[in-house]
Order: structure tokens, then sequence, then C-alpha cells
């Protein structure tokens, strides 16, 4: 047992360690590409200004608002796309066999690839608050707890669906329509930009199926300064819709994954590129 | 004997075309169903090196991902220490050290030390024992004076030293390695190959290895599968390969064009096959020891001035059971044409 947990660590901590070395290997490249993050907290600021006298519920500060969506699209995005991505870089460097013939639990790669990546998007996530707070936005404090859980529930289920989506990327080895999809609906349905009450009636329904729609209204219940009115699920809702998708995503993707790695196997696949 | 550590049982694997729902998302070259390894079966025992050798096609590729669990056998079985390859490849992948035939598979920003030690973690291995593992492969494989640098500015030579300081990391009891020569030039090739055979004795480890430079095959000098199209032509001992297959070429030159001409009919006559080469000297190609085939020249014996036997060479040799082993198949079917006398025949 202990050495089982033992073992576990090491391959979680090789892959961190890949993490942090590709970083090294390319600094220029991986601030530049960081950087960029911040732009549109600039952008939303002077949108914020534009819009301020919006007759639109936006909880009180549209700049938080704004800022509020755009950093949880951010981070569930890496949830989302974060696994894929590097299994795409596996696959076109050509070292996917190799990590594949390792003694490694196939079904640990998801959390073991990622992980590096989300613990960067976090730490840009944090600088994004510090920013768009001397920018002149505002957060309630004491419900900052409640809300990291919100997003940590919320990645682990915008894992699972990129655990899915990549499920279809091992064995066409090339970006996956799943994940093209859902990403193109999930900026439009989320309500990251905008109210989910502005949607029209008939597609409303498909923003509950997301677990973005959950993460974001509630964590802006949590932070935004004035919630009372704010559209979309309540808190309540939202914990509920969340642990459910969260229940049924992870567990599911992790199988469908585990899976499609032994279809791989039996069609040749994972050799392949 | 010693103990067998890769057991090979009429394996094969069938490549199917693509289920319609594979085709939507990848286009596919495979309309028919592709037999890429047909009713393979061998072992290899503790200490030995098992080259496999065959043209482009013959299934090398195929039987080696079977074999580190990449992918399934469609039918027979294969294990590695008594492990299924198919039902407990995480146990198998353990206990083998794997040497893909790319260098790509390195992280090329990272260094030889970095390199080891992400393959080190994922093995399992203690902090301390990569620490120490890790300078023991790279002094192995003679890269100590390269173990901070990048691998992207190696040579082709030392990525494979490094391919190969990694597949021996974990000290795995069974090593695969697929055409670790490829890259490199001959005197780093050999190079490579004693480090490969100190490694089987020490350790006890079975070796399977790919190549196509039958020269290093020989230099081995250890046991062969020769595969043709998926299927087994030979399994066994080089030596016994030789003794079953080669058939010496004899150039025998004679006083005179007169004396050859003689001698060829002769010699002929004995069932040799005769062939000129010059106008005093001839060829003859036989499966009986030389001292037969000049006894068949009987008087004549005295008119001959020299003679020269060569070994045919492994290249010549294997090519000639490949293409008695097609017209073979043509005739009467395609069970192999050798075993080793120690090996269990099939």
């Amino acid at each position: 047992m202990i050495g089982s947990l033992r073992r576990g660590l090491q391959v979680q901590r090789a892959f961190f360690r890949l993490g942090w070395l590709t970083v090294v290997s390319y600094p220029l490249g991986f601030v530049a590409n960081n950087a960029g993050a911040f732009v549109p907290i600039v952008l939303y600021f002077f949108f914020g200004r534009l819009f301020e006298n919006s007759s639109a519920n936006v909880g009180g500060d549209i700049f938080t608002y704004l800022v509020i969506g755009l950093i949880l699209t951010g981070l569930l995005d890496t949830g989302l796309n974060g696994f894929g991505a590097q299994l795409d870089t596996e696959i076109k460097a050509g070292r996917l066999e190799a990590i594949l013939v390792e003694p490694v639990s196939w079904r640990s790669l998801p959390f073991g690839l990622v992980q590096f990546t989300l613990v960067t998007r976090s730490v840009l996530a944090l600088m994004a608050v510090v920013v768009s707070l001397l920018l002149g936005a505002h957060y309630t404090a004491s419900n900052v707890p409640m809300a990291l859980v919100v997003v940590i529930l919320g990645i682990l289920a915008t894992l699972g669906i990129g655990i899915l989506g990549a499920s279809v990327r091992i064995l066409a080895k090339r970006t996956d329509p799943v994940l093209i999809v859902y990403s193109l609906a999930a900026a439009v349905l989320s309500g990251a930009m905008f109210p989910i009450e502005l949607l029209p009636r008939v597609i409303r329904p498909l923003a509950y199926l997301i677990p973005h729609t959950y993460v974001i209204a509630a964590v802006r219940r949590l932070l935004m300064p004035e919630p009372d009115g704010l559209g979309g699920p309540s808190l309540e809702a939202s914990l509920i819709g969340l642990t459910l998708l969260l229940a049924v995503l992870y567990p599911m993707a992790l199988w469908a994954f585990g899976r499609t790695m032994e279809y791989g196997r039996k069609i040749g696949a994972l050799a392949a590129y | 004997m010693s103990e067998i550590l890769v057991e090979v049982e009429q394996l094969r694997k069938v490549y199917e075309p693509y289920a319609f729902m594979m085709r939507l998302l990848v286009r596919t070259a495979v309309k028919e169903p592709v037999v890429a390894v047909d009713d393979l079966s061998f072992t290899v025992r503790a200490g030995e090196i098992g080259a496999i050798v065959g043209p482009n096609g013959a299934g090398k590729s195929t039987l080696f991902r079977i074999l580190t669990g990449l992918t399934t056998p469609s039918g027979g079985r294969a294990t590695v220490l008594g492990a299924d390859v198919a039902a407990d490849s995480k146990a198998v992948r353990r206990n083998v050290g794997f040497m893909p035939a790319e260098n790509r598979t390195l992280f090329l920003r990272f260094t030889a030390v970095e390199n080891l030690m992400f393959h080190g973690r994922l093995q399992g291995m203690s902090e301390a024992r990569i620490r120490t593992r890790t300078d023991e492969v790279l002094e192995m494989v003679g890269l100590t004076y390269a173990a901070h640098r990048a691998v992207d500015v190696m040579s082709s030579g030392m990525k494979a030293r490094l391919q190969l300081a990694r597949a021996i990391m974990h000290e795995p009891p069974v090593l695969i390695l697929d055409e670790p020569t490829g890259a490199v030039d001959p005197i780093a090739s050999k190079e490579l190959l004693d480090i490969i055979q100190a490694y089987a004795q020490a350790n006890q480890a079975a070796v399977l290895l790919s190549s196509h430079r039958l020269e290093e095959i020989e230099a081995l000098d250890d046991n062969v599968v020769l595969l043709d199209r998926g299927k087994l032509v030979y399994w066994g001992a080089l030596d016994r390969l030789r003794s079953l297959w080669e058939r010496p070429r004899i150039e025998i030159v004679f006083d005179s064009p007169a004396s050859a001409d003689v001698a060829h009919r002769r010699l002929a006559e004995s069932g040799a096959e005769v062939l000129e080469v010059g106008a005093s000297e001839l060829a003859v190609t036989s499966s009986v020891p030389v001292g037969v085939v000049l006894g068949s020249l009987g008087e004549h014996l005295a008119s001959v001035v020299s003679v020269n036997q060569s070994r045919l060479p492994l290249r010549d040799l294997l090519g000639r059971m490949l293409d008695e082993r097609r017209v073979r198949d043509e005739q009467v079917g395609d069970r192999p044409l050798a075993s080793p006398a120690a090996g269990g025949a099939q």
C-alpha cells in the first residue's frame, strides 16, 4: 500500500517536473503566452466604464462581473483543454509511445499531464485578481474559500469533459471535434460575459448542461458586492448541479479513457501517428 | 538451462479495417484485414539475446508493440516473466526496458540526467536510487562527460547511448530494443552491442533486438528469430542455422582450362552446383564437406592448384532461406523451416 502510494507520488512528481522543465526550456515563450492573459482585463475595464449605466443586473459592478467571467473561463479552459494540449504536444514530438510503455496507470495520465498547467494557470488567475483589484474591481473577501471550493469542483468537472475529448484525440491524433464544439457552446451558453437570461428561451436550457454556467453563477453570487438579483442558477442550485455533473462526468471520463486506451491497443492506434 | 523470461506462443495479430466511427475521425489505409503476425512461437531465456531479423513488413515492430503492451494480440499469447502482455501489461512494462527505433522519444531540450530522472520517477524508483543509478548507467554507456548536456546538441550515437541508458535505468530483466544501432556509425554500433551483451550477461537479462545490419547479428552470435510477412521462418542459434542452411562456396583453381573442363563434368555428376569463374577456375556450392567435393574429382585431384572455401554472408544465407520459404509457402504450407535443438520444436 505504502509502496504503491510512493510510486504514485513519484509518477506525479515526474509529470510536474516535466512541466517545469518544459517552461524553463522556453522561458520567453512561456512569459509571452501568459502575459497576454492580462490584456483582456484592461479591455474589460474600459468596457465596464462604457456600460456602467447598463440596466442589466450585474451585481453592482460590471467590471467585476466581466473579470470573474474572464478569469473563470481561463481556469475552466485549463481543465477542458490542458490534458488534450499536453497530449497533442507529446504526440507531435513522438514521445507518447515512450510514455505509454512506462509502468504507469494510463488513468493517471490526465491529472499527471495537466497538473503543472493547472498550477501555473491558478497563479495567473490570482495575479489577474490582483490586477483587477488595482483597476477597481470589488470582491467579497469572506466568501473566497467557498468560491475556491466551487472553482476546484468546476475544474474537475471540466477536466472530465477534457478527458472525454482527449480520448478522441488519442485515436484520431488530431484536435478532437468534441472539444471544439463544446468550447464554442460554452463561450455562448455559460453566461461568462452576459447573463444567461439574455439567451433565447429555446436554447437557455442547454446552459444548464455545462459546468461553466454553475461555476460562474456561483462564484459571482459569492464574490460580487451586490449579488441579489443576479441572473442564472442560485448558489444552492449551482452547487448541486456542479456536484451532480462532477459525479457523473469525472468517473465516466476516466472509464471512457481507459476503454479508449484498450480500444487503441486493439486496433494498434497507440503507437501510430 | 536458464529460465525462460519471454515466451511467445502461437501469437497472431490482425489489424482490422477501422469501424465506421473511427473512419469519421481519421482516414485509414487498411481496407482489408492485415495479418501482421501469424502463429509466432519462440522463447528467450535469461542471458540470451534474440535477434529479430526480417525484411520490412515482417512483423518486427508489431511483435515489439505486443511485448511492450502497446497493442494486444488477436490470438495466441505472450508472457514476460510469466505476466500476460494483454491482461497484465503494467506488470510487463515494469519488467521491460524498451528502446524505440526513433530518438525523438527523448526530451530534446532536457539534459541526459533530466531525461533519465523522468524515466526513473515514472518507474517509481526512489530519489536516492535514481541519483545512484543515473550515475551508473551514464558510466555504463560512456556518457558521464555529457550528463548535463542537452539532448538536442548530442550526436546520433550519443542519443542512441542515452536511449539505451534509459532502457536499462530500472535494471529490467527483459530488454526490447528496436533497431538500437539504426542511426549510428559502425564503431558506435559495436560499442552499443558490447554494452547490450555485457548487460545481458551481468544481469542474466533476456534481450530481444531488431536490426537490419546483419553483420551485427553475426557478431552477436546468439539466437535468431527470422520473420517474413508475419510468419516465423527460423528460430534458434545462429550456428545451427548455418549448419542447416549454409552451403559453403569452394573456389578451385586448376592447372589448365582442360583440367577445369573435366573437373566441371565430374563435379556436376556428383550433384554439386558448379560455376565457371575463370578459364581454369570453378566455384562449387555444395552442402557436403570440402573433402568429399574434392574426392569426387578422383584421379583429377592432382590437377588442383589451390582451394579456397568462403562462408556465405548471413545476408545471402537469409535471403536464400526467405526465397525457399516463399516458394514452399506457395507449394505446401507455411510451417517454420527449422527450430532450435534445445528450444523446443514447433
